[in-house]
Parts: C-alpha cells; structure tokens; sequence
C-alpha cells in the first residue's frame, strides 16, 4: 500500500489539452473516485499513472517515489480495464499466474497466492477455464484476482463495471467495497457514473474538461457543490438549476423569494435537488410558479417534469425544466399550473458568470406550500 | 348463388389443402436456393469437379494425350510410382522447399508485419512496399531473380565480389539452385503473409499488451506470450495455404531452372507436368498429380488437427 501524487500533471494530445495541471494526493488504503463526463481527463489521469502514457509536464509519486519516467512494470500497480482484458488463450490460473511469474516468483508461492486470491474471490473452481467459458461477473473477479494476487501498492480500476448489467453491477459494487475493506489498498476508480462514485469512494473527484472541479466525500459532494457542474453532474436526477437573482438581500425565482443571502443585487443560478422540492397550487404565496410537462412513475416513487414560467425562463427565453420528486401516487395532467416550494435550507445558489458557488452560503427561508 | 359460392368455396379449400406442383415449386425456398446456385454450381461441376474425375480415371489407364487409345491398366502407374527414383528425388526436394519456403515465409512476413504495425510517418508507403511484391507477377518474379543471381552481371554477384567474396552459380548450381527457388518464392508470397498478419496483429487488442506491461512482461515477452498466440488463427491460415501451394510448386521452376540443373530442382508438380506434356504419359502424370493431392489433404488435416491444440481464438 501507499500514497499516490499527482504534481502539477498535464497531458496535452495536439492540440487537446486533455489534462490541466492535475494536483492530486490519494492517501494510504484511500479509496478514491474520479468520475466526470467522457473526455472530461478521468482515463489520461489513470493511464498516466499506470505508465501506459507520459505527461506532458509534472510528476506522479507513488509512496513518495518518482515514477514518471518509469515503465508500467516497475510502478508495482495493478490495474483492472473497462473489458477486463483477460488473456483470452490463457486459463484463469495462467491470467492470474501471469505477473506473479514476470516477476519471477516461485512455483510454490505462485501456487498458493493464485488459489488464496481465488478463494477470496470465489472463483476457485473456474481456475482451469478459459475468459470465454465465463459469465460477464465471473470475468470481472478474475480481472480483480489478477490486480489482486500481486498486491500491489496501488490498484487502478477504468471504469470495471460499465460492461456488466444493472443487476449484476449493483452486485458487484458491493463486492469491491467488501474487498477493499478486508484488502485496503490504495485504489483509485475511474467512472462517469455516479452512482457508482458516491457509494463506492472514501472521496470523489469530480473532473470536467481536464480539470478538477471539486475533491470531497459524498456528503461534501452532494451537499456542498462548488459549482454549477458539480451539482448538476452529480445526483440522479441532477440538481435542478434555473436563472434567478439576487434582489435586495433575497434569493428570488420567477419572482417567488426562496432564501435570504447578504449579498449585491445581481443574476445568479439558483438550484434545488428533487428530492427537496414540494409541490402545491400556483397560488401559493412564495412558490416558484411552473406548468407540468409530465410525469414519471418509478415505483418508489413519481419524477415531475414541470416548466418554469415567466421570469424564471432561460437567457434564450427557452423555460427551464424542473424536475420534482412526489411521493407514489402523484399524477398531474399535461399543462396544470403547479407551484413548487423548497425545503428549508435546500437552496443553492451559484454565480450566474462564473457558475461558482456563492460565498456565503445561502441562508434560507422557510417556506411552506 | 349459394350453389355458386359454396362451389368457390370449395375450389379454394381444395386449392389450399393441395397445391398443384407448380404451385409447390414456386413456394419452395428450396428450388430458390438451387435457381440461385445453380450457375456457379454448373460452372465448378463442368470445370472443378469434372476434370477431378476423368483425372482419376485417367490415373488408372495409359494415355499419351494424343492418341484416342486409353487403356486401363489398374494400379501399375501407382505401383510404378514407387519405384520411379526421379519422382522419389522430386518428392525430396518438394520436402526441402516445403521445408523451408513455409516457416520462412511466415518467419518473413510476421517481422515486416510487427515492424509495420505502428504509427511512424510515411507508414502507408512502408506498407505498400511491403505489399507490393503482391502485384508482381510470377514471371516478372523470376526474371528479376535470374537478373538478380545472374553469374557475371547480377546484382548479387556484384555485391558478394564488392565484399571478397567469389561469384556463386547460385541458379547454375546443383546445390544452390533450389535454395535460391526458396527465396525467390519467400520474396514474392512476403506481401501477401504481411497483409494476414498485419490484419491479425490489429486485431489483437491494444489492452492486451497494456494488462501484460503493467503485468511487468518486457517488450519482446509480450509478443511471445501475448501476441503470438492471438496470431495462431492466422498462422494456421498462412501454413495450411502455403503448404498447399508450397506442394504445388511450378511456376518459378518453369521459369528459371527448368527442373534443373541435373534434376536439382525438379519437384513433384514440375515433374508431374515433364511427364504429361514433355514425355506424354498422362496416366502417370494423373496417378501423381492423385498422390500429390491425397498428400496435400492429409497434411492439411494433420495441421487443423494439431490447431486444436495450439490454435486460440478469442
């Protein structure tokens, strides 16, 4: 196990700058998440402190060592790709064996650390077959028992789950946070979904174009967004974001006050998660005024697709969507009038330019529907 | 009116319940397939499968192709095959150059292929090069190795005195005749052995090779461990074909050696043609050309046999 650092990395392909500057630090047994967009530098990042890649400028430490200009197999990583990238001739014994005798280990000792890693993984009594003759999840272990066997001071995991389906990712989600706690190496996780990025990390990294927009635990993630990206990216459904203002010392949407901030008059965007928001009549006295676009029933629940009215429209004039979270049940025509009312101390409010968080943070009113 | 309709009704229920067989045949997809294949299917009869069985007719009688005289003489031109020590010698060197134009062909176009499978400038222009001995035509194969090898103006030979060492006979050569044939044959089939294994080795997944660096394999592990095995598929295809077409050699012998010099280079098909169309003993030639084909089958069967064993596809 050990720390990984990134010092001031930057990767740039031609004319695309995929990576700016990164400065990162993951500690010792850190369970670390980077997720963004595709093309957001998640995988250059991860590529690059594999050794499959060199940075254009910067450094990367792994335990406090220099490893930038070494190659992938000096680094004493492992790492686990999007397709697995088993050996397809080879047995899973042989996959597991492999980098257990580049290095030259003894029969023996290959022997036990092949079976042990096996055991742990539960898939001992697939040693003999080949990565074709295995389901979707039974790959997957065996790409984690080949990053596993070695113990490495790192581990590297591109996105290892997007190849499997909904039921059996939930399910090996769990595993890998079962694993890293009975092994806790140093693992650093690269993902788009986030889902997998808030249950899965001790903290998350949330990049886009290349740079780093927020590093936090799910909680600061979640709760606390730096910017406009960051609450909209993470969350299922995202944060809703509508133009409002600043007016007077009052946080207002279409007209209706939702928050007190001491701040100068000036446009900001103001967000609220679904699951923060009310719904009541159009009527209602500081209630964002919207007309329902339509309805999702989920089960657990129904998403209420609305459209802001008046001033609450886009800066082209288009009407922001808001999308509200109703207990089961709820069911509204195409085209009612709605008010929606958020909960107390749930606004957020960013910097309409900038798209930053507004310093200090938005003190709320109460407001009930 | 009612009689009438029932009288309709009738005539359809029996329609459908017993087509005619014209109405059958126009239904049948299998009379489509058969439309559809059958002018290929006339054309390999008339000129494949016809030949193959009048040839093996033929190895059972003696005939000098001219006279319409044929007559059948059992197994002696398979028996006498046994005992011919020019064919027994033309088996040999059929052998050695199997022998030798198969790996090394192979061997020749994995290297260029390897060497080619990168992103440097000028790429294309490398793979047309490579490729281009392809477009070269057998004939032009071998005037250029006969220029090449020539004894007193040759390029070869200019360049061995440039180096101290004497002019070979090289083509004039009982020993050297049918190694320089090797050469010439592994030149002219690289372009092709390249396009397979340049295929192949784009095929084989660059995560591949990233797993095994980080797995610590060095560069030339990789390809042994990783890369070579994925190219099997393509290797089974390059040996079964080139063996087929290494037993089958003539065109170059033709072209430069004549079967010689004093049988050095006479093979089996070269052979088998002398004695049809030079000495006009068809039968023989056909009871060979039988031997040579029976020969062909089996080592191609013994190669697909051993692929199960060595052979990976992912």
């Amino acid at each position: 196990m050990a720390e990984v650092e990134f010092r001031g990395i930057s990767r740039r392909f031609g004319d695309v700058q995929a990576l700016h500057s990164l400065d990162l630090a993951v500690a010792d047994g850190e369970f670390l998440i980077l997720v963004g967009p595709s093309g957001c530098g998640k995988s250059t990042a991860l590529r690059l402190l594999a050794g499959l890649d060199k940075p254009t400028s910067g450094e990367i430490l792994i335990a406090g060592r220099p490893v930038t200009r070494s190659g992938p197999g000096e680094r004493d990583i492992a790492m686990v790709f999007q397709n697995y990238a088993l050996y397809p001739h080879m047995s899973v014994f042989q996959n597991l064996a492999y980098g257990l005798r580049q290095r030259r280990t003894p029969r023996a000792e290959v022997n036990r650390r092949v079976h042990e890693t096996a055991v742990l993984l539960d898939i001992d009594e697939l040693l003999d077959r080949k990565p074709r003759q295995l389901s979707g999840g039974q790959r997957q272990r065996v790409a984690m028992g080949r990053a596993l066997v070695r113990r490495p001071q790192a581990f590297l995991l591109d996105e290892p789950l997007s190849n499997l389906d909904a039921k059996l990712r939930t399910q090996v989600r769990g595993d890998l946070k079962r694993l890293h706690r009975e092994v806790p190496v140093t693992s650093i996780y690269v993902t788009h979904d986030q889902v997998e990025a808030m249950t899965l990390g001790d903290r998350i990294c949330v990049m886009s174009n290349g740079e780093v927009q927020q590093i936090g635990t799910t909680d600061d993630i979640y709760n606390r967004p730096s910017n406009t990206f960051v609450a909209g990216f993470m969350g299922s459904p995202p944060m809703n974001l509508v133009p409002g203002e600043v007016r007077g010392g009052t946080v207002r949407v279409a007209g209706a006050a939702l928050a007190d901030l001491p701040s100068p008059d000036r446009p900001v965007t103001v967000g609220f998660r679904p699951e923060d928001l009310r719904i009541g009549g159009p009527w209602e006295s500081r209630s964002v005024p919207a007309r329902i676009d339509f309805c999702e029933p989920l089960g657990s629940h129904v998403l209420v697709h609305a459209l802001v009215d008046a001033d609450g429209t886009g800066p082209e004039g288009t009407p922001s969507n808001v999308i509200a979270q109703a207990p089961p049940g709820t069911a509204y025509d195409s085209g009612a009038r709605v008010g929606f009312s958020v909960a107390a101390g749930k606004t957020y409010v960013f910097d309409a330019e900038t798209g930053q968080a507004a310093p200090p943070p938005a003190r709320d009113r109460v407001i009930t529907a | 009116m009612s009689v009438q309709a029932s009288g309709q009704d009738a005539a359809a229920t029996q329609g459908a319940a017993r087509p005619g067989w014209v109405g059958r045949l126009r239904r049948s997809e299998g009379a489509t397939g058969w439309l559809l294949v059958s002018p290929g299917a006339i054309l390999i009869g008339i000129f494949g499968l016809l030949p193959v069985l009048m040839a093996l007719k033929l190895s059972f009688q003696k005939s000098d192709l001219l006279t319409p005289d044929t007559p059948w003489v059992g197994t002696k031109n398979y028996r006498q095959l046994a005992d011919d020590p020019r064919f027994a010698e033309a088996i040999q060197h059929t052998i050695v150059y199997t022998a030798l134009f198969v790996p090394g062909t192979m061997l020749v176009g994995l290297l260029v292929a390897a060497a080619l499978n990168r992103s440097v400038r000028f790429i294309s222009v490398y793979r047309t090069a490579a490729y281009i001995t392809m477009a070269v035509s057998t004939i032009s194969e071998g005037i250029i190795f006969l220029w090449l090898t020539d004894k007193d103006y040759g390029l070869v030979n200019a360049t061995l005195n440039a180096v101290g060492i004497s002019s070979q006979p090289f083509l004039a050569s009982t020993s050297q005749a049918l190694y320089v044939i090797v050469a010439m044959t592994i030149w002219g089939w690289t372009g092709f052995a390249v396009i397979v294994y340049l295929a192949a080795l784009q095929g084989v997944p660059s995560e591949l090779h990233e797993a095994a660096a980080i797995d610590g394999a060095r560069p030339f592990t990789r390809f042994r461990t990783i890369t070579l095995p994925l190219l099997s598929p393509a290797s089974l295809f390059l040996l079964v074909w080139l063996t087929i077409n290494a037993l089958q050699l003539f065109d170059e012998v033709y072209l430069t050696t004549r079967g010689g010099p004093l049988h050095a280079t006479t093979v089996i098909v070269y052979y088998l043609w002398d004695q049809a169309f030079v000495q006009f003993n068809a039968g023989y030639a056909a009871a060979m050309a039988y031997v040579l084909f029976l020969v062909s089958v089996v080592l191609t069967a013994i190669q697909f046999r051993l692929a199960r064993k060595y052979v990976h596809y992912s």
